[in-house]
């Protein structure tokens, strides 16, 4: 069986590794990594993913750009952002922008599978 | 579209293909849609405040005016319609800050507190917001069409915009 490829954007090397962790311990498996919105649009483009993990707040590029720029980019992309907790105004603009659904940090393993399993069913 | 059913201030409806449901002067308050594709059933409250532990204590609670108890009635409401929760989608609009020279700081922006609460009651139960149109300083009527379930969201200073 072939795997869903999963591309994780995120400044933060703990996150990464915990995502990367989380996923590979499932039916999906992680591609890429990217520490930022610049990264993860060239990262985006070079992999074509199944579904992206799409943290908000990183420097050079945040994540809300980023959604809009893949977006722009490849119209069905599938993008899953992570939050945290008071960042509910920054969800909705992604999702404006495209996103599909959210997560909020910090995340218990089985929340993280559940989203990428309904935005990608 | 069929008849319209409107939604008042601190009530929520429900409504059916090809119904209609709509709810005017949206503020502060945050008007909540739940639509079902399947079976094109919807729900509409026009709620106030964030959480119902605003309501006076020994109260028993309109739970449509308050956002997290308004989604959970919905729910109530639609389920006894046959509507199952996995096929629903959520959209949002209001919320506005209608008073921004007094509501400098986030204390009194009651607006952006319904919708902040809005999107997190929505994410507790597994909802997925789909479309938004929140904030700003103006007000909002917004109509579910339930057969296509579209939302309008129509003010008296900006265009009409479908979402």
């Amino acid at each position: 069986m072939i795997k869903q490829r999963v591309l994780i954007v995120d400044d933060a090397i703990f996150m990464r590794q915990k995502l990367n962790d989380i996923i590979n311990s499932t039916h999906y498996e992680v591609c890429g990594f990217a520490e930022n919105g610049i990264e993860g649009i060239e990262q985006y483009k070079k992999l074509k993913p199944d579904i992206v993990t799409m943290d908000i707040i990183m420097p050079e590029m945040d994540g809300i750009d980023a959604v809009k720029k893949i977006i722009a980019h490849d119209k069905n992309a599938k993008i899953l952002m992570v939050s945290a907790m008071g960042q509910q105004q920054l969800v909705v603009e992604a999702i404006q922008a495209g996103a599909k659904d959210f997560i909020v940090k910090p995340f218990e393993p089985p929340s993280v599978v559940a989203a990428i399993d309904k935005v990608l069913g | 579209m069929g008849p319209t059913i409107t939604v008042g201030i601190a009530q929520l409806k429900t409504g059916k293909t090809p119904n209609v449901l709509t709810t005017a002067a949206l503020g502060s308050c945050v008007g909540l849609v739940l639509y079902d594709p399947a079976s094109k059933t919807g729900a509409m409250a026009h709620a106030m405040l964030p959480s119902a532990s605003f309501a006076a204590k020994g109260l028993r609670a309109n739970p449509a005016k308050f956002v997290d108890s308004a989604v959970v009635e919905m729910l109530k409401e639609l389920a006894a319609q046959g509507v199952r929760q996995k096929n629903l989608v959520a959209k949002i609009a209001g919320g506005a800050n209608m008073f921004p020279d007094l509501n400098r700081g986030q204390v009194l922006h009651i607006g952006r507190r319904n919708t902040d609460q809005a999107v997190m009651t929505l994410k507790e139960l597994g909802i997925p917001l789909v479309a938004a149109d929140i904030g700003k300083t103006y007000g909002r009527t917004i109509t579910l069409d339930t057969v296509t379930g579209l939302l309008t969201v129509k003010s008296h200073w900006h265009d009409e915009k479908t979402i």
